[in-house]
């Protein structure tokens, strides 16, 4: 049985979604509140609040409880009047949906993002373990740090819901995006640690910087390990991105997958989109 | 205080070798990018006794820093520790063809800096009292 | 005091410029200007200067760098260095102060408390000068590094040109790398570039590139990072970019400050009737003969051009929008044997994903059934008893539909993947297909369909977009997803509506009719005429209009679209798309007669 976190809902909304979701899910519902455990949920509702703001910071709360892990987080709300859903996705809701959209429509959505996320295929993992492996060593070697990769998610658009990113454009016989992001506190520590000093004298354009030689290395270790394979790849200078929410352009056709690393508590996700150049398939 | 000079774009990268080669005595001249790192190279062309280079920096590349000091009369002859991410074999044998002495790839620890720059120090060292 | 010992005020505007210095020189302080750090470094090593007084974005630098210089310089690090920022951009003082700036002066100010705020800096950074009126004007006039004159150069124009902000988000893209985009919003433009608000961080003078979309198309230019303010650096920086003129430049510019004076007004629009706005289209009115019950099943070529740069992708009252999130959805997930390995695109009917067989280990193209068309009773019970006999079709020249299955309420088939082009795709690349080569293309698919009609299968989507060529150059028609069988029982069941794509439609369909063969031949007959001629039979603003023109308009012959065509070529299209059934060719036999006569 599937468990959904039902947070905020009306008894209206209540309805609404026993409906939708019928019996393909456990239904529990609780009242927004800063610590939120969403560990062990498949699908997070929120019903959305008079104040866009408000609504806003609780989904942004909620997208770090999540700690990159691929939990939905549903919009739901009752409005009649067209607005932007922009804000509300930019902060990390995966879906806005209306009580008023076609219940067929909504009953789909809900259900596709219920199905469970597939196992990467075997030429998946031929190119995702040498990042793997390259990010692992990376860390120990720079700052000593131990890094477990935690596991790996796929999804058609590359949304960084962390603090800082760092990333890189992919040219050459592959085609592609990487992008690591962190939270403020990992960066900091990370950071920290690979230059030996005290994390108080961090300053964020230290971490800017450290963010972007990262993906830099990452980047720069593993096109090694695809020379003479169709993944091999080019690289330029690396860009950084501050803030979450924001959408990256990534190439049509392909899948991202996001790779969830863990040090200590924190994790931090690496998204790596590749394709070889080749031709087209049937739409 | 021996001096050397370190090109790379990356603050954190510049610190992390600051304080390494610090700890054998040097004292690192910071370049943000490639065109900055020749000019400070010819204005301390005199007593520079090594020059650090990454390869993927703005302005002027690594390997285009490391092209102009070999065809410079005055500079042909300070050794170069390529420090890149860039770390295929071919990469590598381009970098060492034009005149890199040495190539570090990164990830690195401060251990394999040291001992990358030593090697290259005794070499030209050992040239010298050769030729 | 030295007499020649100067203020030395640095700021991108020259306007501005000689304002401040025009009151420094009434109060009697000696004064030289500049727009650019590159000159003021010149002006520091010709000229004694006791106050720096500068902008935090110079011409080519900014303020920051040139301090940062300066502290570096033994000579010129005891030089007091005031920042003069505006009011809605104190933010940067503190930023300024970390890097041994001596003050800093917010404007607009007033000019005398200005002259005031002067004299006390200078006093306290030990320069106890009072500044001598007595000192002959002219004899500053000719150290002034930047005249002012009542000309105005052509560049200076330039930069005066009219600043315009946008109201509302006005969305761009930037890069590095013109690889890997990040979104950016206008925050004001001039001739000379833009100001955007941005996550991506920039340095100054690098090389960035611009991403606008234009209504024909997304058009890509160069700038250069000229400024930049980062006020928290966990946020959005703005980064100021200059462009340089270009053909590309003036298109953009006009279109973005067009756009941005027009936006006002449709937003006023909007706001006087939400009612309209916000409400779906009401499909029902029976105005004309036109089967609408599940018109907005069909994806219309040209979608309505709306505001491309505000990205309104999320329109909550979209079909469209929810079909697609619906197929997001999926993406990363398992359908019964079957991976959705990465999203290709929508189709009309559903759609399409690359798929992994992880039984068989093979490829596969997965096609998820629309919602729309799955919530229908009637098609899910036609989709789940005939599209299995449908999958049964086994053709070289038909993508063999390996399974057809539900998981989840989620109804989908899985086919063979197809590396390849669709005509489409041709008719994308080279206008027209060349002839000899089409015609074969033509005779291929006739006999394919002749093959399919045999069976008494109505393929109902035949379209440039699923006829494809593989990597091996062999025909294939994909896509029997809405494809239905004709058995003479058809009659009974409740049509699903309007199926297919209304370029390509038959009349028969549009009004709901009994379908036969024929309708297909009409479909395959609009195809090729698209494919021969460039164009598509009808065109029109909107989906009505192309459909009563299927209906009730005379086609344009083809040959007078494309006059190497030949007579009888032309005749035959003609002949397939005949608005009534009646009137087209009978059988796909007829048709490969006289293309065989044609071609002999």
């Amino acid at each position: 049985m599937k468990k959904i976190l039902g947070i905020n809902c009306s008894s209206k909304v209540e309805k609404v979604l026993a409906d939708l979701i019928g019996e393909k899910g456990q239904m529990e519902y609780e009242p927004f509140h800063d610590r939120m455990v969403l560990e062990g949920y498949q699908m997070v509702v929120l019903e959305m609040g008079r104040k866009e703001e408000q609504t806003v910071q609780q989904i942004r709360k909620l997208r770090y409880a999540c700690n990159f892990q691929n939990i939905p987080i549903v919009l739901i709300h009752g409005r009649k009047k067209y607005f932007s859903s922009q804000p509300y996705m930019i902060a990390g809701a995966t879906e806005v949906l209306s009580i008023h959209d076609p219940s067929a429509a909504c009953r789909q959505i809900i259900n596709g993002h219920l199905i469970p996320s597939r196992e990467p295929l075997a030429e998946e993992f031929e190119y995702l373990e040498p990042f793997i492996k390259n990010t692992c060593h990376i860390l120990q070697t720079m700052a000593s740090i131990d890094v477990k990769f935690k596991e790996v998610y796929f999804s058609n658009a590359i949304r960084i819901f962390g603090d800082v990113s760092g990333i890189m454009g992919l040219s050459g016989n592959a085609d592609g995006t990487l992008v690591v992001t962190f939270f403020w506190d990992l960066a900091k520590m990370v950071v920290a640690k690979m230059m030996g000093m005290e994390e108080e004298n961090v300053d964020a354009e230290l971490i800017h910087d450290g963010v972007s030689e990262f993906i830099n290395m990452i980047s720069g270790s593993t096109k090694r390990e695809f020379v003479g394979k169709p993944y091999h790849f080019e690289i330029s200078l690396p860009s950084v991105v501050v803030g979450p929410g924001h959408q990256i352009g990534h190439l049509q056709d392909t899948s991202v997958a996001v790779l969830i690393f863990q040090v200590g508590v924190h994790c931090f996700a690496l998204h790596v989109c590749i394709k070889p150049k080749e031709h087209r398939v049937n739409t | 205080m021996m001096k050397l000079i370190v090109a790379d774009d990356s603050r954190l990268i510049r610190g992390i070798i600051d304080k390494a080669v610090a700890s054998i005595g040097f004292k690192a001249i910071q370049a943000d990018n490639g065109k900055e790192a020749l000019s400070l190279l010819n204005a301390n062309k005199k007593d520079v006794s090594l020059v650090l280079l990454d390869w993927n920096m703005p302005f002027l590349n690594g390997i285009d820093v490391l092209k102009n000091m070999r065809s410079d009369e005055r500079l042909k002859d300070i050794p170069v520790l390529m420090i890149s991410t860039e770390s295929e074999d071919n990469r590598i044998k381009e970098a060492l063809n034009i005149g890199a002495q040495g190539y570090l790839t990164k990830p690195f620890t401060p251990e394999k800096l040291i001992e990358a720059i030593e090697l290259i120090l005794n070499s030209s060292k050992s040239q010298k009292t050769t030729s | 005091m030295d007499i020649k010992s100067y203020i030395l005020l640095i700021n991108r505007e020259k306007k501005f410029l000689a304002t401040i210095r025009q009151s420094l020189l009434d109060a009697g302080y000696p004064v030289l200007t500049t727009t650019t750090m590159s000159h003021a470094l010149n002006l520091l090593s010709t000229n004694s200067i006791r106050l720096i007084i500068c902008d935090s974005a110079l011409e080519d630098f900014s303020g920051y760098e040139f301090l940062r210089f300066l502290k570096k310089n033994p000579l010129l690090e005891k030089i007091p260095f005031v920042f003069y920022v505006p009011v809605h951009d104190q933010g940067s003082a503190g930023k300024a102060f970390e890097l041994g700036a001596t003050d800093f002066i917010v404007y607009p100010l007033d000019g005398k408390i200005f002259i005031e705020r002067i004299g006390e800096i200078l006093s306290s950074s030990g320069d106890h000068d009072r500044p001598s009126p007595a000192l002959p004007k002219e004899n500053i006039e000719e150290h002034s590094a930047e005249p002012v004159s009542t000309s105005l150069p052509e560049k200076k124009a330039r930069r005066e040109s009219e600043r315009i902000t946008p109201k509302s988000d006005t969305h761009i893209e930037i890069s590095r790398d013109a690889i890997l985009w990040v979104p950016g919003q206008i925050m004001n433009i001039n001739m000379q570039g833009i100001l955007i608000e941005t996550p991506l961080l920039g340095r100054l003078g690098m090389l960035i590139y611009i991403r606008v979309p234009l209504p024909h198309g997304k058009c890509v230019i160069e700038s250069q990072v000229k400024h930049i303010t980062i006020s928290n650096h966990q946020l959005s920086a703005d980064i100021g970019v200059e462009i340089e003129d270009s053909l590309e430049w003036t298109e953009v510019y006009n279109y973005i400050t067009g756009y941005i004076k027009t936006e006002d007004k449709g937003k006023d629009k909007k706001a006087a009737s939400p009612e309209k706005k916000s409400e779906p289209k009401k499909v029902n009115e029976p105005q004309m003969p036109i089967n609408t019950n599940t018109v907005m099943l069909m994806d219309f070529n040209k979608t309505r051009f709306a505001d491309p740069l505000l990205h309104n992708f999320n329109d909550p009252q979209s079909d469209k929008a929810l079909e697609i999130r619906f197929y997001q959805s999926l993406v990363g997930k398992q359908l019964g044997n079957y991976k959705a390995v990465s999203f290709i695109g929508a189709g009309t009917m559903g759609g399409v994903f690359k798929g992994w067989d992880i039984v068989l280990e093979r490829n596969v193209a997965l096609k998820v059934i629309s919602y729309k068309l799955s919530s229908i009773a009637s098609f899910r019970e036609m989709f789940v008893k005939e599209a299995r006999f449908i999958s049964r079709l086994s053709h070289p020249n038909i993508a063999e539909i390996y399974y057809i299955d539900q998981t989840d309420d989620v109804l989908y088939f899985a086919m063979e993947l197809i590396n390849g082009n669709t005509l489409a795709d041709m008719i994308k690349e080279s206008n027209n297909l060349n002839t000899s080569k089409g015609l074969e293309c033509f005779l291929t698919t006739c006999r394919t369909l002749d093959f399919v009609s045999r069976k008494n299968i109505i393929h109902r989507d035949i379209k440039p977009e699923n006829i494809m060529i593989d990597d091996k150059g062999i025909l294939k028609v994909v896509d029997f997803g809405v494809a239905i069988v004709n058995d003479g029982k058809s009659k009974k069941r409740k049509s699903e509506g309007l199926v297919g794509s209304p370029l390509y439609v038959s009349p028969d369909c549009i009004m709901g009719q009994p379908l036969d063969s024929r309708s297909d031949i009409y479909s395959l007959g609009a195809t090729f005429y698209h494919l021969f001629s460039g164009f598509p039979p009808f065109e029109g603003e909107d989906m009505e209009e192309v459909l009563l023109k299927h209906l009730n308009e005379d086609l344009v012959p083809l040959r007078k679209k494309n006059p190497t065509i030949s007579v009888n070529l032309s005749d035959i299209i003609e002949k397939m798309m005949a608005k009534k059934p009646e009137n087209r060719y009978q059988s796909y036999q007829a048709i490969i007669d006289d293309l065989d006569y044609l071609m002999s």
